[in-house]
């Protein structure tokens, strides 16, 4: 089991643990302003949630949707630094952080464009 | 004896001045991250505005702008509040700032639904959105100009006519049953609503300051239209009939103060007939008579109407109501007026030529 493990996710050192920290804290900031940008967007009038998830919570209100959201991302972030032994964690972080950052960027030009 | 003093340790490159080293390399290496997905999602949203069927060709003319429509849409309704132009392309509805020739997109019905030429004032615009044929979920929307928020106002219940909007007080007609129609009303400030009764199933509804005015068929056999004039100021209500004869046409109406204008076309030949009248002396006046005049628009006292001259061009024509002769605003040689507007110094006109989408809006300023 630990032979396939290193197979398929190889450890990562302390600088790569380094660089997780760095994308997981990137990646809880994005997450703020990705809550932000869509409230203000639904605030606005013409943006639509097009999660289901996150719209049942932006209606049933501010507070329930802030619990959420900052708090599914803190626990999704502190799973992958407990997982941070292993590369894939790093792999994971990285994608999600860039997701995020694709959709915080389209959401503030599209903002902006206004 | 004591025993010697241990040498000093050789000054090596140790943990701790590696560690800051490492940190930034970790930031730069989650800042490219970071880039990376910025950049995809920036170019994602180019992408998207670019594929967009909306955005209008604006062009600064010598008097004004120029706008017309792309992608083949089709150039419907407008209005002007200030120094913006609000105005119906297909299923899109559209704001142009008139300083800046920059466009917005308010609403968008879906591929089967439709958009009513929309009402403004300075802070608001109104529309109608019908997302379906039948128009049974229509809505009326409004957006604020100052906090650039949309907002639905009420879920209408049937295709109605155009919601009308004159500071911050918007109407607008709506469904009670099946085949009753009211028209409703709010202040879009305090939010305060109020009704002014049955409609009849208006054709056409305006309002100017606390004056609410809607065209509606008489019940009963045929017989021409009804033009209703409400004062929201004191509820004072009053029946104006605009002709006798059943064949004449009602083209338009207009509020310039307190005094109505409408457009009259007779049933035959082209003639038509602008009249005034007022509303605290019950006068009626003929203001102008031509062929082929435009349905008038009225600002204050001031009524504008399009009006074709023997040279072959067409004439937008402007006449104070408190005195003075008619005066030429501008010249139009090539395709037909179809309608004209006027707010504060702004004039605009709607040019159709001879192709269906070869129609185009051209602003001006008054003198």
């Amino acid at each position: 089991m630990a032979s396939w493990t290193a197979r398929r996710s190889p450890r990562l050192g302390p600088f790569g643990q380094l660089v997780l920290l760095s994308v997981l804290i990137e990646l809880w900031i994005l997450n703020i302003a990705d809550l932000l940008l869509t409230r203000y967007s639904l605030w606005l009038g013409f943006a639509k949630e097009s999660n289901g998830v996150m719209d049942y919570f932006f209606r049933s209100g501010t507070v329930p949707t802030i619990a959420f959201k900052i708090g599914i991302v803190t626990v999704g972030a502190l799973l992958l630094w407990r997982l941070r032994d292993y590369s894939t964690a790093l792999f994971a972080a990285a994608l999600l952080t860039g997701v995020f950052a694709a959709v915080v960027a389209y959401q503030a030009l599209w903002v902006l464009s206004f | 004896m004591s025993p010697a003093p241990a040498p000093p340790a050789p000054l090596t490159r140790g943990a701790g001045a590696k560690r800051p080293r490492s940190w930034v390399r970790a930031l730069l290496i989650s800042a490219l991250i970071l880039l990376a997905g910025a950049v995809l999602g920036a170019a994602g949203f180019v992408f998207e505005q670019s594929r967009a069927t909306w955005h209008p060709q604006v062009t600064a003319t010598s008097s004004g702008w120029r706008i017309s429509t792309s992608h083949g849409l089709q150039l419907g309704g407008s209005a002007l509040g200030g120094d913006r132009l609000a105005w119906e392309a297909g299923p899109f509805t559209l704001l142009t700032d008139l300083r800046s020739g920059k466009s917005r997109l308010l609403g968008a019905a879906s591929t089967d639904g439709s958009a009513s030429t929309p009402s403004m004032s300075d802070r608001f615009v109104v529309w109608l959105q019908a997302p379906a044929v039948d128009g049974r979920e229509a809505v009326v929307w409004v957006y604020d100009i100052s906090s650039r928020r949309r907002t639905r106002l009420e879920d209408v219940g049937g295709i109605s006519q155009s919601p009308a909007v004159s500071g911050t007080t918007a109407v607008w007609e709506t469904f009670v049953g099946t085949n009753a129609q009211r028209i409703n009303g709010v202040d879009l400030v305090t939010r305060r609503r109020f009704s002014l009764g049955e409609s009849g199933g208006a054709s056409e509804l305006i309002i100017s300051g606390t004056l609410v005015a809607w065209v509606a068929p008489r019940p009963g056999p045929p017989a021409p239209p009804v033009i209703t004039v409400v004062d929201t100021a004191n509820g004072q209500r009053r029946s104006i009939a605009p002709y006798p004869e059943q064949q004449d046409r009602l083209l338009g109406i207009a509020l310039a103060g307190r005094t109505l204008v409408w457009a009259r076309a007779a049933a035959a030949g082209t003639t038509v007939q602008i009249l005034a009248y007022d509303l605290d002396t019950a006068a009626v006046r003929t203001i102008a008579q031509g062929v082929d005049l435009s349905p008038p628009a009225a600002v204050g006292d001031l009524v504008v109407w399009a009006q074709p001259s023997n040279a072959g061009d067409t004439r937008i024509v402007g006449l104070r109501l408190s005195g003075g002769q008619p005066f030429t605003i501008a010249t139009v040689s090539g395709g037909s007026v179809r309608s004209v507007l006027v707010s504060g110094k702004t004039v605009a006109w709607h040019v159709a030529g001879a192709l269906p989408f070869d129609t185009y809006l051209q602003t001006t300023r008054l003198p």
